[in-house]
């Protein structure tokens, strides 16, 4: 725990001294919602429907820049190398890795929030707060394999243009830059198919009103998407360690 | 400590070790030579674990490598020393000493690898001489009973080269360690080896104590055409193909001389200081 504590320090440091890096991350949906959502939403129900869903793609981010381009880089450094001879778990990069992704989601979403409470009439009541923030921490553990699925099947140098190629479009098919019903026909057919559009409900339902059915079949379909990339994962560690160490 | 046995490892159709058998003891440095492609750093990357042996077996400490005990209790130095670009050198050592139950202390490493001044300097900012004496000390960093260094001091100067040398031999002696180290650098293995294991083609070419090695190397490689018989003039004549005889030999005067008292003709003399590959070569030809 002691070690675990240590290693969250000692790359949370790390990234903090990268203001260049860190910054965009943090800001990057904050200023697609100022630009996007905050001129849109003008009553309370919408401010709060756009702002879930600016919360959701933060979430997304993290999973790709993070979790993504993050393990892309891994593979290709002489510093995991020599992590992997430490006296450590094998999971516990990883550990580290998500609780740090975990934690920039959250402040990420946290300063889209922030903006929502000041330019726009979006209000979250204390347990509306606590069921967002508690299904945007599912969202980055959900979503975790995604990314790292993602890490395992690019190169480091054509990760950040495939991250920016496969996140900006997949979240808007799920409707997280605009509301679903406003995308066209087939795109909204589409979205159906999407993690984003899945998550995004949960996220919607963790702040509407409580007589509102919960989306199971959604939570399900995350659930789902999970465990699909999750396999994606094993069999893209399987292919480098038959690939590049065998 | 370290016993390697019928280790072959091959990659696709190329074999990169075959059936390699050796044991290091405690308390024993020994340096792994060997020209390019010789599968040196295939070993180093097997004794780390990266990869899996096509046949055969390592055991460290009478445990088959990629034990997780195996982890506390060895110092790993890779052949390229990288570290995360904005962490300060003594973040990065502080962080690597929690992960063991006893680690040196940082002070003294610092002081052995010239770290001192180094310590609040962010590692993207360390030249290449820096940062491989950063991986250096960490190897040692959690008091581990093998040591193992894959090209210990590439890129080092001479003057840290030698601080190294006192450290190392000092920390395997005092810790009745075991520390195995690749070199390309005769000087090195030398200086530091108690013992030489030489790898040609990925097999166990020789091995050697840095005292013969020193005199195979201190020989002159002599060539010259004769139409003569000079094998039966001296034994340590080499037939080669077109009249061309070779020898090695510590002291080469003697032998021309024997050819101007014997009135041999011959011609294209050419005499050289031996290649490590020829030192390797004599050895074997010596063991066989």
């Amino acid at each position: 725990m002691k070690l675990l504590a240590h290693s969250f320090y000692f790359q949370l440091i790390e990234l903090l001294r990268q203001p260049g890096y860190t910054i965009p991350t943090l800001a990057f949906p904050s200023l697609f919602y100022f630009l996007f959502a905050v001129p849109e939403s003008q009553d309370p129900s919408q401010a709060t429907f756009m702002t879930g869903s600016f919360c959701a793609f933060a979430i997304f981010g993290v999973v790709f820049f993070q979790f993504g381009i993050g393990t892309a880089q891994d593979r290709a450094s002489k510093w995991t190398l020599y992590v992997r001879t430490l006296p450590a778990p094998p999971w516990f990069p990883l550990l580290t890795r998500a609780l740090i992704a975990t934690l920039i989601g959250l402040l990420s979403a946290s300063l889209v929030i922030l903006l929502g409470l000041w330019l726009t009439p979006a209000t979250w009541s204390a347990m509306e707060l606590f069921q967002l923030y508690g299904t945007l921490i599912l969202g980055c553990l959900c979503f975790a394999p995604m990314g790292i699925a993602f890490g395992y099947w690019v190169s480091e140098k054509t990760a950040l243009p495939l991250a920016n190629l496969i996140y900006l479009p997949l979240s808007y098919i799920g409707g997280l830059l605009t509301p679903p019903q406003m995308l066209p026909e087939a795109l909204h057919r589409a979205s159906q198919w999407t993690p984003t559009r899945h998550y995004g409900e949960l996220v919607w339902a963790s702040t509407a009103p409580a007589s509102q059915n919960y989306p199971w079949e959604s939570l399900i379909i995350v659930f789902g998407f999970s465990i699909l990339f999750l396999i994606f994962t094993l069999v893209g560690y399987r292919r480098e360690q038959v690939l590049v160490w065998n | 400590m370290i016993k390697i046995t019928n280790l072959s490892k091959s990659f696709h159709n190329r074999v990169a070790l075959k059936s390699l058998s050796f044991s290091l003891p405690s308390g024993e440095k020994v340096a792994l030579l060997g020209p390019n492609g010789a599968g040196k750093s295939t070993l180093i990357s097997l004794l780390c674990g990266f990869r899996r042996a096509s046949s055969g077996n390592i055991h460290i400490l009478d445990l088959p490598v990629g034990h997780p005990e195996l982890k506390s209790q060895v110092g790993f130095c890779l052949q390229e020393s990288e570290f995360p670009s904005y962490s300060r050198v003594s973040e990065v050592m502080n962080w690597v000493a929690k992960h063991y139950p006893e680690p040196l202390k940082k002070e003294e490493l610092a002081e052995a690898f010239s770290l001192k001044h180094l310590l609040d300097r962010q590692t993207g900012g360390l030249s290449g001489g820096e940062r491989r004496r950063l991986g250096l000390a960490l190897a040692f960093l959690g008091r581990p009973q093998v040591v193992i260094l894959d090209e210990p001091t590439t890129a080092v100067d001479l003057e840290n080269r030698h601080r190294f040398y006192d450290f190392a031999t000092d920390y395997i002696s005092r810790e009745k360690a075991t520390l195995f180290f690749s070199t390309h650098q005769m000087d090195e293995a030398e200086r530091l080896g108690d013992r030489l294991i030489i790898l040609h083609q990925g097999q166990l070419l020789a091995e050697s104590t840095p005292q013969d090695m020193r005199s195979l190397l201190r020989s002159r490689s002599v060539r010259l055409r004769c139409s003569r018989d000079l094998e039966a003039l001296d034994a340590s004549w080499t037939r080669e193909r077109d009249s061309f005889y070779s020898c090695y030999d510590p002291a080469p005067e003697r032998l021309l001389k024997k050819l101007f008292e014997e009135q041999i003709e011959f011609s294209q003399l050419e005499v050289s200081p031996p290649s490590i590959e020829e030192a390797f070569m004599h050895l074997t030809e010596k063991g066989q």
